[in-house]
């Protein structure tokens, strides 16, 4: 019975993610800012998905926003201090970027990018408040697809499915 | 008081680490599912702060309150989640959720929280059936 309240929480984890709001300031009160350094982790995180990055036939502005969010999360993953994360699957990233390459998805917006706790990659579009769009590229080679649909009433319906297909996949809105 | 319910229109403020982002062009745009996954402390729930236990309209004034009193190791990239009581109520749907009140008295030294009379609650979301075991 616990187990299935914990996965039943986890579940639903991703219905409070959609509404949560980042406070707009840094959580520490340092005037520092924030800055990517450079460590060897990041780097070893950064060589595969920037040579995939670098080969991709996509369109610039999608290939810019990619690059620059796996810089951010490698930069993440550098600071991280949780003895018990695992590296960022480059794997994973390369099958994002795969594909995101066929043509029929170049005139989509470029994706957010997360990376779970398990280090898969996942390609997120987001309509604050109403939708959001979830693709998790796991290892077992299956794109998982979660859309999550919140209406004026605060009702959120929740749509989840996986497939080996990738011709299967079509946005629930319009993302380009 | 310890156990009370926490009002619906007030907020609940969640500590991300960097790694719990979602990141779009660079910039962290939203909050990964993973933020809201119990931590290895957290074996009765997830701890939260009540944003508005803070007096006053001023949100910035509040979150300089949370960050004053938190005990977590915080960094410069790490950011606040705000959530809503009545939102994460809704979220959840049917399953069983209680926010109630959970104060600490152990707090940091020089924390913001005005005196005495001012205690700093943390509060606990957790679902009401684990709570009952």
């Amino acid at each position: 019975m616990l187990d299935f309240l914990r996965f039943s929480w986890l579940w639903r984890a991703y219905d409070i993610a959609i509404w949560a709001e980042i406070a707009d300031d840094d959580l520490a009160a340092g005037q520092h800012g924030w800055r990517v350094a450079m460590t060897q982790a990041t780097t070893e995180v950064l060589l595969v998905p920037l040579t995939e990055l670098d080969h991709a036939d996509m369109p610039r502005p999608t290939k810019d926003s990619l690059r620059k969010s796996i810089i951010a999360i490698a930069a993440a993953y550098a600071e991280d201090d949780d003895p018990r994360k695992v590296a960022p699957d480059a794997q994973s990233f390369t099958r994002l970027v795969k594909f995101l390459e066929h043509p029929h998805r170049w005139p989509w917006e470029g994706p957010a990018l997360a990376l779970s706790p398990e280090g898969n990659f996942s390609a997120i579009w987001d309509r604050p408040g109403v939708h959001r769009w979830i693709l998790d590229f796991p290892p077992d080679g299956k794109i998982r697809t979660t859309h999550l649909q919140t209406y004026p009433d605060g009702r959120i319906d929740y749509v989840a499915g996986e497939t080996e297909n990738s011709d299967e996949i079509q946005p629930p809105f319009a993302i380009g | 008081m310890k156990g009370d319910q926490i009002p619906p229109n007030h907020y609940l403020a969640r500590h991300c680490r960097n790694i719990d982002l979602v990141w779009h062009n660079g910039n962290p745009t939203g909050v990964s599912e993973t933020a809201f996954r119990p931590r290895p402390d957290e074996t009765d729930g997830l701890s939260v702060d009540w944003v508005d236990f803070f007096q006053g309209n001023d949100r910035q004034h509040k979150l300089a309150c949370i960050r004053s009193i938190t005990k977590l190791q915080v960094k410069d990239s790490h950011r606040i989640a705000l959530l809503q009581v009545q939102d994460l109520v809704q979220a959840v749907g049917a399953t069983p959720l209680a926010i109630t009140e959970d104060p600490d008295d152990n707090l940091p030294p020089k924390h913001n929280a005005d005196s005495t009379d001012c205690r700093v609650g943390r509060y606990c979301a957790s679902p009401q059936a684990r709570e009952s075991r």
